[in-house]
């Protein structure tokens, strides 16, 4: 049984998420290998001629809730002139979430406080037409690379590349059109892509991102102009990461959360979780568990400022 | 140095909506102003994406180069086969009698530009993009 085996390889884990999702396809999708997809960098092609062209090679499976993206069935997608020429970003599905729920368009300035690979950053500079600014941020200089090399593979002119510690930005009030904070997180969605996620995970990290998701949310907020939007997601699906954090938020500030409508199936988010309540409002946010789509463990608030 | 002039000649460049500017010795870059950002007094770490290198005769367009000003290129462009579109993406030089640089498209796919000697097209393609 799978989750005797995830039980094998990090017992608190399983005793912790037994309160989360303690069914049998959570366990089945958590081991089952992820789903290839794409998603089409429309700032150098239009999707109907890549989606004629790839499908002569490859079956492809429009994702619903993000018009550019595409599971893809068969091997070599890398291996391809789309690939190679920048025509196309393989991003895991439930990722591109973020960016088509942000109400983007051109001209508008743009924080991505935790940017890097940049998935989110291109997909964001594709739908703002590489016009206006993306600030493109990271606090890690070791990623810093491969965010500027994938800002230059797809062709994105509209993207500043910074290096700060994301709660930088909270100096600047009322200043962004428009905010990402895709936090750094415990990568529970992401076991079903390597299982060093299962191995590392530590209730005791778990806690301390929490404290630095929450300092860094209040930042993004800070930092977000009146009627503008701020999506806050992780890659994970422990509550001290996502509903505490956004009813941390909500408490706090006047933020206000947006049901976020899109074809996509998603889990009830947590309102109590070991002896905290939270907020009603955060049923508002979208918890995704792996077997809800077939994607990873994803988790996306859309918060809107008065 | 009016690089627009030297699209213009070589590529019959009209117009671009971007900045350039040169980092290093000779690589010409292309981004957005953001004034915003400067307003702030934000500094970046980096701005720009890799555009070109500037040649003793002309600028020598990266991929992304070709794909900005994709609307605009009215001269020294040419399209190729798949075959050939293939050999060209696996950093294979192409038997085409053309002289001077040129860009290469395949359907609406621009696979970057190259320097012909009159006999064949010189490949550019770096190795991190080529196909395997």
């Amino acid at each position: 049984m799978i989750k005797e085996q995830f039980r094998e390889i990090n017992r608190k884990f399983v005793e912790k998420y037994e309160k989360i999702d303690d069914s049998k396809e959570f366990y089945e999708f958590m081991a089952k290998p992820i789903r290839q997809s794409f998603r089409v960098n429309t700032l150098k092609i239009d999707v109907k001629s890549v989606v004629e062209r790839l499908s002569e090679e490859f079956e492809l499976e429009r994702v619903p809730w993000c018009k550019e993206g595409f599971f893809v069935y068969g091997e070599g997608i890398t291996k391809t002139p789309e690939f190679a020429l920048g025509l196309i970003f393989m991003q895991e599905a439930s990722s591109m979430i973020p960016p088509v729920v942000m109400d983007l368009k051109e001209n508008l300035f743009v924080l991505d406080m935790a940017a890097a690979p940049g998935a989110k950053t291109t997909q964001i500079s594709q739908y703002m037409n590489n016009t206006g600014c993306v600030i493109a941020n990271d606090v890690k200089y070791s990623r810093l690379n491969i965010l500027i090399s994938n800002v230059q593979k797809y062709g994105c002119i509209n993207v500043v590349v910074t290096e700060k510690d994301g709660r930088y930005f909270g100096r600047f009030r009322d200043t962004f059109d428009r905010v990402l904070l895709d936090a750094p997180c415990s990568n529970v969605g992401m076991i079903r892509k390597n299982y060093k996620y299962l191995k590392l995970w530590r209730q005791m990290e778990v806690e301390a991102l929490s404290r630095l998701q929450k300092s860094l949310i209040l930042a993004a907020y800070k930092a977000l102009k009146p009627k503008g939007v701020l999506v806050y997601s992780t890659c994970t699906l422990d509550p001290e990461e996502n509903e505490e954090v956004i009813d941390y938020l909500l408490y706090n500030t006047d933020a206000k959360l947006e049901k976020i409508k899109l074809p996509v199936k998603s889990t009830e988010p947590i309102l109590e979780f070991n002896g905290k309540r939270y907020s009603e409002e955060v049923k508002k946010c979208l918890r995704i568990h792996p077997q809800d789509n077939d994607t990873e463990g994803f988790f996306v608030a859309k918060v809107v400022k008065p | 140095m009016n690089y627009l002039e030297i699209l213009r000649e070589l590529y019959g460049v009209e117009k671009v909506n971007f900045e350039l500017k040169k980092m290093g010795k000779d690589r010409l870059y292309a981004f957005l102003k953001c004034d915003k950002k400067d307003e702030l007094g934000i500094k970046e770490y980096h701005q720009g994406v890799y555009f070109g290198k500037l040649e003793k005769d002309g600028i020598r367009l990266s991929i992304e180069g070709c794909y900005l000003l994709r609307d605009e290129i009215k001269k020294n462009l040419i399209e190729v086969s798949y075959e050939d579109a293939i050999k060209w993406l696996k950093g294979e030089d192409l038997d085409i009698p053309y002289k001077g640089y040129v860009v290469l498209k395949w359907r609406n796919y621009f696979l970057g530009c190259g320097k012909g000697d009159g006999k064949k097209i010189r490949n550019y393609v770096p190795k991190e993009r080529r196909i395997i």
